[in-house]
């Protein structure tokens, strides 16, 4: 199971990436967009954790990017949101993100359940 | 749900709650220097959001609420393709220096 973790925040990354390899998910980070949309074309992960708000290219982008590829839009997306991004929720829903979690709760549980939903491994 | 020991991230979390800072001032002087600065209002969106959400997370709610107030001016004026009016710019940097303070009081905690 391989997890593709496109943060810029290193708090939050550190967190992340941790907590999935303390479920043996072999994961990479990406630090913006356009590293991340790099990795998903070359890496091809089983799962995106994609947070928003980034510099260069943000998650906004990464997801237009990915509904106009084939082989990326098969790869499911959990959005990272956090207080306030009601509006942007509604935006990357219809930009086909599978699903989003706020990521300032620190909520792995759920995090991992979401992520068995959409892959269906583990 | 698991339980997350928080204190084992202060140490990051001021670590990069500093830079964040220090990236907003200097932010906040160039924007002041040259009000139609859209860069420098760009970085301040993204790393006041940042700061936000951890200070969230770690439970500082002065900061929190600062760097929300500081997010928030600024998406408005990107959404608006605006300058930031200077009186306004220059609340956004005593908010920020409020902040820088609220760090340091933070990592004079025991």
């Amino acid at each position: 199971m391989k997890a593709l973790l496109i943060e810029d925040d290193r708090f939050f990354a550190k967190f992340y990436s941790s907590k999935l390899k303390e479920h043996n998910i072999e994961t990479e980070t990406a630090v913006d967009g356009e590293e991340g949309l790099l990795k998903m074309k070359t890496w091809s992960p089983d799962i995106v954790l994609l947070d928003l708000i980034m510099p260069k290219k943000d998650g906004f982008f990464v997801l237009k990017e990915r509904q106009g590829n084939r082989k990326l839009i098969k790869i499911p997306v959990i959005v990272f949101s956090t207080l306030g991004q009601e509006k942007d929720i509604e935006t990357v829903q219809q930009l086909g993100a599978n699903d989003y979690v706020n990521k300032s709760f620190f909520n792995f549980d759920l995090v991992m359940a979401k992520i068995i939903r959409l892959t269906n491994k583990l | 749900m698991s339980v997350i020991n928080l204190s084992s991230y202060k140490k990051l979390y001021l670590q990069t709650a500093k830079e964040y800072c220090d990236s907003l001032l200097k932010n906040c002087h160039k924007i002041l220097q040259n009000l139609k600065d859209k860069d420098a209002l760009e970085n301040i969106y993204i790393r006041a959001h940042s700061l936000k959400s951890q200070s969230q997370v770690m439970g500082y709610s002065k900061i929190e609420e600062l760097s929300g107030m500081i997010e928030k001016t600024a998406k408005k004026f990107l959404d608006e393709k605006k300058s930031v009016p200077e009186d306004l710019m220059q609340a956004i940097q005593k908010s920020a220096e409020e902040i820088k303070i609220a760090l340091r009081n933070i990592e004079g905690e025991k």
